[in-house]
């Protein structure tokens, strides 16, 4: 299945021209959002300097996680995989190979990316089977790490590793702020380009635009691979934030279903939706956390239940919703 | 090798028993369940503290197979009707956050230990099969679950209301049109899946320590069994079950440490490459 070039490159400038307006808009409303974010190390204390780390590091997830479960609907529940291999790639470069700390968060994307190469003859299925079948790939890559002494820990009996000092916590809050940079505008390059468009027709229906000429298994994958690298190099640069890294932290499944939740609730699909809904779980969860730890599993699982009952659309299609009223 | 090959048959009929609701849902409601495993792990849960409490063996699991009944019905009723029609992704998600609270919600009244029942049948507590020597209990769970399992399928064939599940299996338009109350049939489906799902529970408790938050291996089990024998057909299911037992068996026999890795891969290989079963006995959900 080849493009046609004289057709699409026909097709491009007038899509081009009314999207450009959204692209513009996308890029002022992430700058806005890291220059607010830069300064906020002046005026909040230690604690809540790593929460937002952790918020930044949730916002980068569910962005990518978008590109593939969003924009291209195709659900991967095995996304907290790569970033688990993003963490543990970065352990075994620092701790067992001695490198710097640069090579590993370029490492940890690198493996990631080449990893994800693996998981591109699911897209032979979609819908349930697409998502049980990455979601089953997930728990066999975290049974296979947990169980093979390479990858398990320096010494015969560890369990997981741990990091040595790498930098304050206002190094990571700047690094963790500069990678989530990186991430979205990367985001709406992709979206933007032939690419996103490709994915979107791909959503809308998958057989009519590979009749027109997309190649659909070729854009899936671009779009599963950029959704794969980015996980990764946020887990590359989170391991050394956390200290200890080990299966249950960085390969749980929560990992994965944050990613789902955070773009479902603020809006699948869209840019600003993971923006918006990491900022605004990332509060809910903190909240539920400090106050009622015992039962931070149970409002975890009715704040899921609800939104996803009564809010499928998410935060961006409320705001939408109340702006067309206003208008 | 012969003995992990027979008990891998005997628990195979408890598989298969797990997984007829899970089938049956993922046919007729055209959903793929996630707090599946939480009717098993709740029913294991209720039977114990049922028995614990004074209550007869065969009455505590039947007790907990209608709690669990209720409880699917319920979980239709509330959750799954507002989504069953988006996109698959919403389902999973939902139905996972259902999972997430009703284990939590158990782990907070049955408490987080692993349970298991040591259950002998009085008098006899061993047959000699052959050369294996197999616990009395062990057989009674397999013709329990064959028996519950036929249960299932002659409802399914010769009463009305089983005409009208099928009929919304093969087409829910069609059963629309010509008077089934849809909604209904998916309430009784669900009801239906948490019961017998609730049973196999109550049976596993003597089987394998059982808590609720195993809940999720569950689901990913009766999975595969479904999957090994083809959607959809009760049959199927059965096959799958029997199937999957001696999988289970050997994996946790020759590689107990990486047994879950060689169980979730062969889920990925099945559903790549024939995700219809093993002997293209069910239909494929397209969604």
């Amino acid at each position: 299945m080849t493009v046609q070039p004289a057709r699409s490159r026909a097709m491009v400038p007038a899509l081009h021209g009314a999207a450009g307006h959204e692209t513009g808009r996308r890029i002022v409303v992430i700058l806005a959002f890291l220059a607010i974010a830069a300064v906020m190390p002046f005026m909040v204390d230690a604690y809540w300097q790593r929460v937002l780390i952790f918020t930044f590091v949730n916002i980068a997830l569910a962005s990518s996680w978008n590109i593939i479960g969003g924009v291209a609907g195709y659900p991967s529940f095995g996304h907290g995989a790569f970033f688990g291999i993003g963490a543990y790639t970065s352990a075994m470069l620092i701790i067992r190979a001695d490198l710097p700390f640069v090579v590993a968060i370029v490492g940890g994307g690198v493996v990631a990316g080449l990893f994800s190469l693996l998981f591109i003859p699911l897209f032979r299925q979609r819908g349930f089977y697409f998502a049980l079948s990455t979601l089953a790939a997930q728990m066999a890559v975290e049974t296979i790490v947990r169980t093979w002494s390479f990858t398990r820990g320096i010494e015969q009996w560890d369990m997981g590793w741990n990091f040595p000092d790498l930098g304050s916590l206002t190094f990571f809050y700047y690094l963790m702020l500069g990678l989530l940079g990186l991430c979205l505008l990367s985001v709406v390059a992709l979206m933007a380009s032939r690419v996103g468009y490709a994915l979107k027709a791909l959503h809308k229906d998958e057989i009519v635009a590979a009749s027109v000429g997309v190649p659909a298994t070729h854009y899936k994958s671009v779009a599963f691979v950029f959704s794969a690298i980015w996980p990764g190099v946020m887990g590359a640069a989170y391991g050394p934030f956390l200290v200890y890294i080990s299966p249950d932290n960085v390969f749980s499944m929560s990992m994965t279903l944050n990613m789902i939740l955070i773009s479902i609730f603020g809006g699948i699909g869209t840019v600003t939706g993971p923006i918006l809904g990491g900022l605004v779980l990332s509060a809910i969860d903190q909240i539920a956390w400090s106050n009622f730890l015992e039962y931070h599993h149970l409002i975890y699982g009715i704040m899921i239940v609800t939104i996803i009952s009564f809010w499928p659309g998410g935060l961006v299609s409320l705001i939408e919703k109340a702006w067309s009223k206003r208008k | 090798m012969l003995d992990i090959f027979f008990f891998g048959f005997l628990r195979g009929a408890v598989f298969a028993l797990a997984a007829f609701g899970f089938s049956l849902v993922l046919g007729v409601l055209g959903i793929v369940n996630l707090a599946h495993g939480v009717f098993i792990v709740l029913g294991a849960s209720v039977t114990y503290a049922l028995y614990s409490a004074g209550t007869p063996i065969v009455l505590a699991a039947l007790a907990a197979a209608a709690t669990t009944g209720l409880l699917g019905m319920l979980i239709q009723r509330l959750f799954i009707d507002r989504v069953f029609n988006m996109h698959p992704l919403m389902v999973l998600v939902q139905t996972f956050g259902v999972a997430i609270i009703v284990s939590e919600l158990a782990n907070k009244a049955f408490g987080t230990s692993e349970r298991l029942l040591r259950l002998d049948v009085p008098g006899l507590p061993y047959v000699e099969i052959g050369s294996v020597f197999v616990p009395t209990y062990e057989i009674v769970v397999f013709v329990v679950s064959l028996v519950s399992a036929g249960l299932l399928v002659a409802v399914l064939n010769y009463t009305s209301f089983g005409r009208a599940v099928r009929a919304c299996r093969d087409s829910r338009q069609s059963a629309e049109l010509v008077g089934i109350n849809v909604p209904r049939v998916f309430l009784l489906t669900m009801g239906i899946c948490g019961a017998w799902a609730g049973l196999a529970g109550a049976l596993i408790l003597g089987l394998r320590p059982t808590a609720p938050h195993m809940h999720f291996m569950w689901t990913i089990e009766a999975f595969l069994v479904v999957i090994i024998g083809g959607l959809g057909s009760m049959g199927g299911a059965l096959v799958g079950g029997f199937l999957y037992g001696v999988l289970n068996f050997a994996a946790y026999y020759y590689w107990p440490s990486t047994a879950p890795a060689v169980i979730f891969g062969a889920l990925i290989v099945m559903l790549m490459l024939r995700p219809a079963g093993l002997f293209g006995l069910g239909t494929v959900v397209r969604k």
